[in-house]
């Protein structure tokens, strides 16, 4: 029976979630990825409702600076509260920039900063007591506090497995493992793995394989007895995963935020490791400072809105009949990963219908080849650039431009199919108009979640 | 108990899989695709040769051009008029080739941008042709006006020449480049991503088959881009009997680059990519057929085409069209080629 409610967990998830972003940031910014993505292109695809986020020009690198040194701060536990908001307001705004960069990792982490901001975390690497962490007595309203904490995070992490297991309980991918099975005959240049990634059976062996270890592995995780088990299996999926797509951080944020199943002695141990490491530097890190108050009542309900949004919010596509792989109504923040391998074409046609001017459009003239290619398979970005092409050409002098786009998109293994219906002019559709009304059907049903 | 068993399984399964990899790994069954051999097949054996040959049309082009400028007579012009359709014949069969050296020098911007400007070519004859401004002075396109567009071409043997060199010192820098240090490092990048070369040959050639063959072959004087068709914008206008016989020696080196061996269609093939029951490679020559089917009952000159029978050259628009989309959707995606570089989950 344990009398005390260590906060070490929180510290260490904070600690590494803090690592992992100040990585992340660093890494975009060095790949060159601030300028290429964010500086470089005219245009940028935005967000309904967020059509006001834009790009800063140069100041893009300080939005990018002050997301980094956040997340030292969040690393340290320095000044941890002002460090999270100002972090999940800067992530946050950098991901809003341009959907063309839309990953579901980002959103897990704009989403997850915003609920940490209300967790009580203590700064440093704890050592404030005798006994290594800041610890509560069990009848403490913070150690309820900081159960609530452990429990909310570990909800939040479950979730995003399950749900993405749900996701995969489709005819796609349980019957026709696709779209692994397209993907993974590209890598088969690999060492050791490579050559079996064009057997079929393989494709099979990793979706359903896939499939069970995403709707297990919470539970497996929770459960005392498979705990150990559960984790390595975690770090053999995503460390799989890294080596076979081209996925950036998401398996190292995910193999770090797992730690927060494990009960509080392996957290203490990691925490007793890292204070030998800053001891011995003599870094003088801020030692188990109590976390800042909120009042508990906002901490709680705030908590409870980011769980009940992150349950409720990925099933909205419920709401609406267009299938959701074609149009991707609704696929976006649900946690939908590597269930769609789409590529398409489209060639935008503008009309003055008040002359005969008519022209094609180059969209390399306007976007980048990334975003070419993200806008060619989804509605809402070929929606938007076709009202942008209009603003366009009606300040090139055509009175009444009608804009048309002649696409076609490849879905999961699938012929290329006629995408936009070719005769609807896009000036006329509204971008709240749900894209089954102005793309040609799928005609094929997909079955499942 | 059953979820420990159940995920031992699993662990074990995936072990079991790793460990079997490292023993079987040399099984002939599931080798590879081979890209090294690929990329060598191109190189050695479809890119090199078709840089020979239109570098040394190039030279004999302007060997003729030095003949008739020394002697402007009626047979010198004819065998020089006979050398530019040797060379403008042999473009078609390396121009979807601009990767690497020919990219470098701008060969394509330098070689084939028409309409010539006949205005300026004539009123600005020491236009340094080495300026991006100048590229629709110069080429091919600027030889066909000088050659059959003038009344008397003894006049411009000076410009004429200035051309002829131009292109056959271009032309035999991309030839030597592939001949000489390229080819290695060509044949060593050997990756998946834009930067290597099978990606980047694919991407360029796709862009060759759409903007040049498809766009400005067909699609541009048959009017698909404006609002009425425009048979001056047609290749070798003032030659007058050659635009015909350049389309189809365009639309052959893309099928023979399509299935060159190794190449696209066995790399499909051996993936087995089926698109609607049927090997996309089949459907993809199928079009290649159809369109040569159609182009070879045509006018010797497609701007006679679009003026007499413009319905059928947008047939044959639609019937390259169709390939692209094969090409660039079907086939890119069934091959994992990258446009870009960047993370993506795949969502």
């Amino acid at each position: 029976m344990r009398t005390a409610t260590s906060t070490a967990p929180l510290i260490v998830f904070r600690c590494g979630f803090g690592l992992m972003m100040l990585v992340s940031i660093v890494r975009f910014w060095a790949y060159g990825w601030i300028r290429k993505l964010y500086i470089l292109p005219d245009f940028h695809f935005t967000y309904r409702y967020f059509e006001w986020v834009r790009p800063l020009g140069d100041w893009t690198y300080l939005l990018f600076g002050v997301a980094g040194v956040a997340a030292a701060c969040v690393m340290l536990g320095y000044r941890y509260r002002w460090a999270m908001l100002a972090f999940f307001l800067s992530f946050t705004y950098i991901e809003l920039m341009d959907k063309t960069t839309y990953l579901n990792h980002y959103y897990f982490v704009s989403l997850l900063s915003f609920l940490l901001l209300w967790l009580p975390v203590p700064a440093g690497f704890g050592g404030a007591t005798e006994r290594g962490c800041l610890s509560y007595p069990a009848d403490d309203p913070r150690a309820r506090q900081t159960r609530w904490g452990i429990g909310a995070l570990r909800i939040f992490v479950g979730v995003v497995y399950f749900y993405a297991g749900l996701a995969k309980l489709n005819s796609d991918w349980m019957l026709e493992a696709q779209p692994l099975a397209t993907w993974l005959p590209g890598r088969e240049g690999l060492p050791l793995i490579g050559g079996w990634l064009r057997e079929r059976w393989v494709h099979y062996l990793f979706a359903w394989s896939g499939a069970l270890y995403d709707l297990s592995i919470p539970f497996l995780l929770w459960w005392r007895r498979t705990r150990g088990w559960a984790f390595a299996a975690v770090v053999v999926f995503h460390v799989l995963t890294w080596v076979l797509f081209p996925i950036g951080m998401f398996p190292w944020i995910m193999i770090v935020s797992a730690l927060i199943f494990f009960d509080a002695p392996v957290h203490e141990r990691i925490l007793a490791v890292l204070r030998g490491v800053t001891d011995r530097l003599r870094l003088p890190f801020p030692a188990g400072d109590r976390p800042s108050r909120l009042p508990a009542g906002l901490a709680r309900a705030m908590v409870v809105a980011v769980l009940a949004f992150h349950l409720v919010f990925p099933f909205r596509h419920l709401l609406q009949e267009d299938e959701l792989f074609w149009t991707e109504n609704g696929f976006r923040f649900s946690w939908r990963v590597m269930l769609i391998e789409k590529a398409g074409l489209a060639t935008f046609r503008v009309e003055d219908r008040a002359s005969d001017r008519r022209v094609v459009v180059n969209n390399r003239a306007f976007l980048s080849a990334f975003q070419e290619k993200q806008m060619s398979t989804q509605p809402d970005f070929l929606l938007e650039f076709g009202h942008f092409l209009a603003d366009h050409f009606r300040a090139q002098g055509f009175a009444e431009p009608a804009v048309y786009v002649e696409s076609y998109v490849a879905l999961n293994g699938r012929g290329s199919r006629a995408y936009v219906d070719p005769t609807v002019d896009l000036t006329r559709i509204s971008p709240d108009a749900p894209p089954r009304t102005w793309l040609l059907p799928f005609e094929e049903t997909i079955y499942g979640f | 108990m059953t979820f420990r068993t159940l995920f031992l399984l699993l662990l074990a399964g995936f072990a079991v899989g790793c460990g079997n990899d490292g023993v079987d790994d040399e099984a002939p069954a599931t080798a590879g695709f081979d890209r090294a051999s690929l990329l060598a097949h191109w190189a050695d054996n479809v890119i090199l040769p078709a840089y020979q040959d239109y570098a040394t049309a190039t030279l004999e082009l302007n060997a003729a051009a030095e003949a008739y400028a020394a002697a402007p007579e009626a047979a010198e012009l004819s065998a020089l008029r006979s050398a530019f359709e040797t060379a403008y014949l042999n473009w078609q069969r390396a121009s979807p080739f601009l990767t690497g050296p020919a990219e470098d020098v701008r060969l394509l911007e330098q070689t084939n941008v028409y309409p010539t400007d006949t205005a300026r070519l004539v009123a600005e004859p020491e236009a340094n042709l080495g300026l991006p401004a100048n590229a629709d002075l110069q080429g091919l396109p600027a030889l066909d006006y000088l050659l059959y567009g003038t009344r008397a071409p003894a006049q411009y043997t000076e410009a004429i020449v200035r051309r002829t060199n131009r292109l056959s010192a271009l032309a035999t820098e991309v030839r030597d480049a592939w001949a000489g240090e390229y080819r290695d490092r060509y044949v060593a990048a050997t990756g998946s991503n834009a930067t290597a070369s099978v990606d980047r040959t694919v991407n360029d050639f796709i862009f060759w088959y759409e903007k040049h063959l498809r766009a400005g072959k067909v699609g541009l004087p048959a009017g698909v881009f404006s609002s009425a068709p425009d048979p001056a914008l047609a290749e070798a206008p003032y030659h007058g009997a050659l635009s015909r016989r350049l389309f189809l020696a365009g639309l052959a080196a893309a099928r023979d680059f399509f299935t060159a061996d190794p190449g696209l269609q066995r790399y499909l093939d051996e993936l087995g990519v089926e698109r609607d029951g049927q090997l996309l490679s089949r459907r993809i020559t199928a079009n290649f057929d159809a369109a040569d089917g159609v182009a070879s009952g045509f006018q010797d000159d497609l701007a006679t085409q679009v003026r007499t029978d413009n319905a059928a050259m947008l047939q044959l628009y639609d019937l390259l069209q169709r390939n692209v989309i094969l090409l660039k959707v079907d086939m890119l995606q069934a091959l994992n080629i990258n446009v870009d570089y960047v993370d993506a989950d795949g969502d």
